[in-house]
């Protein structure tokens, strides 16, 4: 090998460096903004949403979310997502992944019900192979939770005999999430482990606009901006072992601990008053019982175990632990919910027909199918609102690793006991997984 | 705590509601601070030159005796082209409102004409302006000789007539009008008894006539002004007694209010004042009448001539309009001003505002009223869920 010929780098494959570079990029903008750009997307998510720091956002990556699991264990030897640093060795591809929902909801309690559609943006990941199947770099941008909601209230109060009705549109869009950046590396034949440190940064924005009947009475808006950042932990551990019960059998196994956390947060309480020099944005944030306060996130502990008695079959089985009994932030309460441990299962199945040399259209995706069910981290009125999720989807695989994976999700969650929202919720969801060879050393000339 | 809230959860298609119990929105509250004290103080008036000019006396039951007399002087000729002949007579064409009466509906006014005998100014007259009268009667009418355009016409006699005439023949104009401004200083109408009303003229559109045989030339009015005696009733317990020739004008103290708001984000503060609708609508006799007070007015600054703040500019002013008996006073700009934008409330005034002269009264709960009708500050403010 010339010298010099280390640094040489294909240029068709820097290209697709580069457009993995743009999906990340633009990703992260898109992302980035997108809580905040629901606001004007007439949308709203779940009521539950409201509480806390808003609800918990799975990291199901990939094809995972078609089957009802996170991609833990991983079995199916496809792209390897966010889910479990351990398996981030496991890559002999650079990799862009990134995700996003449509979510349906129909909200009813005894009486009456609603419908409300949202658009939201998944998780973003970049990972690269510093070393092929034994040392991998992730770069991931992701929810953990989110809070998108918006109500209308009416009301009304009397103003010297006339009834002023007023209404009131509270909207909250934010959640927690991770910047993170870790590592993964093969430590066995079959044992790999990962860590990955993250800069947890939590941005909420509730706003309310009040509108009155009387034009006595000009119309208003507060907002109050919640932020704080962070670090935090998260470790990972897989294994994988092959011809167990038969030849070409794999059992894949995977573990993540998520360190607890706390940050403070700082919040700033503003709006708009009309002065002689016009309109003017003006701090109302002496208004609040206080200015910065202290949350704590849970510890978090998930674990999973795969098995493919051949390459076109597999089923995966999870659990997810949150331990949201200790959460606790001093700036707001949780308006009246408790705060309950949380756990989530799942399982599902996946059909690989396209792993068989035999032609035929139907025989070109992969096939997914599970449930999960999930306790909940909310105690509203001694009612959990727990969900149960049916998962299903397609897998549109390309020559080289990369996939296009939309899933089809039908979710029930809550109740109406007790004067509360049951939701229906159909989501579908599309994941684009890029898998390209950015750093291709030349053969010996 | 839970408040009951109906959301509405807009979809793109779909708008329906969900009723929900369990979330915390912020509201609507409602406060009510009563004013404690406030300051009186008195205002001397601009009286000179408006639309309107009060002559009369009526004793109003519940405000007082009023007493109003009228001055005005004619103009004369610039230049000499006419020339008043000994058959021509002097005669005044007196315009006067015909619905606007402030008294006794039934009962003619009287009046009698005497001469000024001392120098005055419309534009700069006051309601303390001196000012003095001849003996000599120089002429005498009642409204109730008002044709149906409420023109009363009014023969002009006796020394003014005279001097007039000699003036008003001189050939030189300088001289003329030197003699005139020096040696003429008006006439004033004067109510006499028994009457029982004040009426409103109108200098503006009342003309000096001089009447020949065959034509007549008329010559405007070049100034005028009024003047109003009061001889109040005995003050009413808890109630606060306003004219609009401010001789009590309310003096706030809008700063210390501001101090007292509630800590809210307040959408809308209001200054609410209540009439005694009782003692005003039942106060009066038969046939009696009074004229509305439109409004009233607070003046926010610092000002230099308060008279001609509360008469004549339209600047500074927050203006409390009526409805059932209460005037509302939005005070949110002046509110924000001092808590949002380093700009301290100033020097605020309240009064009845009645412009062009009319005369008005008004009675309100005072501050020591025992009654929810004393005055108040209305706070709506946004009653916050946020950071608890």
């Amino acid at each position: 090998m010339k010298k010099g010929a280390q640094m040489f780098v294909s240029i068709s494959h820097f290209k697709g460096a580069l457009l993995l570079a743009a999906v990340f990029i633009l990703g992260s903008q898109t992302y980035i903004g997108a809580q905040n750009l629901s606001s004007n997307l007439a949308q709203s998510g779940s009521v539950y949403s409201a509480y806390g720091v808003g609800y918990p956002v799975d990291l199901e990556t990939g094809s995972a979310k078609a089957h009802g699991v996170f991609g833990l264990s991983s079995v199916n030897q496809e792209v390897v997502g966010l889910s479990n640093p351990g398996l981030w060795s496991q890559s002999y591809y650079t990799q862009g992944a990134s995700g996003l929902d449509f979510k349906n909801l129909r909200l009813k309690n005894s009486t009456t019900e609603a419908r409300s559609t949202l658009f939201e943006k998944g998780y973003l990941q970049l990972l690269f192979p510093i070393k092929s199947n034994e040392l991998g770099l992730s770069v991931g941008l992701y929810p953990v939770t989110r809070s998108n909601l918006r109500i209308i209230n009416e009301d009304t109060f009397d103003s010297f005999g006339d009834t002023v009705v007023y209404q009131s549109e509270f909207q909250q869009f934010g959640g927690i999430n991770k910047f993170e950046l870790g590592f993964g590396w093969k430590i066995t034949e079959n044992i790999s482990i990962g860590y990955a440190p993250s800069v947890a940064f939590f941005t909420m924005e509730n706003s309310e606009a009040f509108n009155f009947s009387s034009s006595l009475y000009a119309q208003q808006t507060q907002k109050l901006n919640i932020s704080g950042a962070a670090f935090s932990h998260r470790f990972g551990v897989s294994g994988s072992f092959r011809s167990l019960l038969r030849s070409q059998d794999k059992l894949s196994l995977g573990a993540t601990f998520t360190a607890p956390f706390s940050m403070t947060l700082r919040q700033n309480f503003f709006t708009e008053k009309s002065l002689e020099v016009g309109s003017k944005t003006v701090e109302l944030s002496n208004l609040l019982p206080a200015k910065r306060g202290e949350l704590s996130m849970p510890l978090e502990l998930a674990g999973g175990v795969g098995y493919a008695p051949h390459s076109r079959f597999n089923i995966s089985a999870e659990v997810h632990y949150q331990q949201w009994s200790t959460y606790s932030n001093t700036l707001f309460d949780n308006n009246g919910a408790g705060m309950t441990d949380r756990l989530r299962f799942g399982t599902g199945v996946q059909l690989h027909p396209y792993k068989r040399v035999q032609s035929g259209f139907f025989s070109s995706f992969k096939y997914s199918a599970g449930l999960s069910y999930d306790t909940g981290h909310l105690t509203i009125q001694d009612q959990e609102i727990r969900t149960l999720w049916l998962h299903s989807g397609l897998g549109i695989l390309s020559r080289s690793s990369s996939s296009l994976d939309v899933s089809l999700r039908y979710g029930f969650r809550g109740t109406t006991e007790s004067s509360l929202i049951e939701e229906n919720i159909w989501a579908i969801g599309l994941s684009v997984n890029l898998a390209e060879i950015m750093f291709l050393r030349p053969k010996l000339q | 705590m839970s408040i009951l809230a109906l959301i509405s959860l807009n979809a793109c298609e779909e708008n329906t509601t969900v009723g929900v119990d369990f979330i915390q929105e912020s509201g609507i509250q409602v406060d009510t601070l009563f004013i404690d004290s406030v300051e009186l103080v008195s205002v001397d008036p601009y009286l000179g030159q408006l639309s309107y000019s009060a002559m009369g006396a009526f004793n109003d039951p519940l405000y007082g005796e009023v007493r109003g007399t009228a001055y005005f002087k004619p103009s004369i000729n610039a230049a000499s082209t006419d020339t008043i002949l000994d058959y021509m007579q002097l005669q005044l064409r007196l315009h006067v409102m015909e619905e606007e009466i402030y008294g006794d509906t039934t009962v003619a006014g009287e009046f009698e004409v005497y001469r000024i005998t001392n120098d005055w100014h419309g534009p700069s007259f006051r309601q303390s302006t001196p000012m003095n009268l001849g003996a000599e009667l120089i002429g005498s009418f009642t409204d109730a000789d008002a044709d149906t355009n409420g023109n009363i016409h009014i023969p002009l006699g006796g020394s003014w007539d005279a001097l007039y005439r000699e003036l008003f023949n001189i050939d030189d104009d300088s001289t003329r009008l030197t003699r005139y401004e020096n040696e003429d200083y008006g006439l004033a109408i004067v109510p006499k008894e028994p009457t029982n009303n004040v009426r409103f003229a109108t200098f503006s559109t009342s003309r000096l006539l001089i009447i020949g045989r065959e034509d007549t030339s008329s010559f405007g009015i070049q100034d005028w002004a009024y003047q109003l005696e009061r001889n109040e009733n005995e003050p009413i317990e808890d109630r606060l007694i306003l004219h609009n020739t401010f001789e009590q004008v309310v003096k706030l103290d809008l700063q210390s209010m501001v101090n007292q708001l509630p800590n809210t984000n307040f959408v809308r503060a209001e200054l609410v004042l209540e009439e005694d609708t009782t003692r005003k609508f039942t106060s009066l006799g038969e046939h009696e009448i009074r004229l509305a007070v439109p409004g009233y007015r607070l003046s926010e600054g610092n000002f230099i001539d308060l008279a001609y703040q509360f008469g004549f500019s339209d600047n500074n002013i927050i203006n409390g309009y009526p409805l059932d008996g209460r005037f509302r006073f939005e005070m949110t700009r002046v509110f924000n001003e001092q808590i949002y934008n380093n700009n301290p409330v100033k020097s605020s005034y309240l009064y009845p505002f009645m412009g062009s002269g009319y005369v008005g009264s008004n009675i309100l709960y005072d501050v020591d009223a025992n009654s929810p009708k004393r005055p108040r500050l209305i706070i709506h403010s946004i009653r916050s869920e946020e950071g608890q």
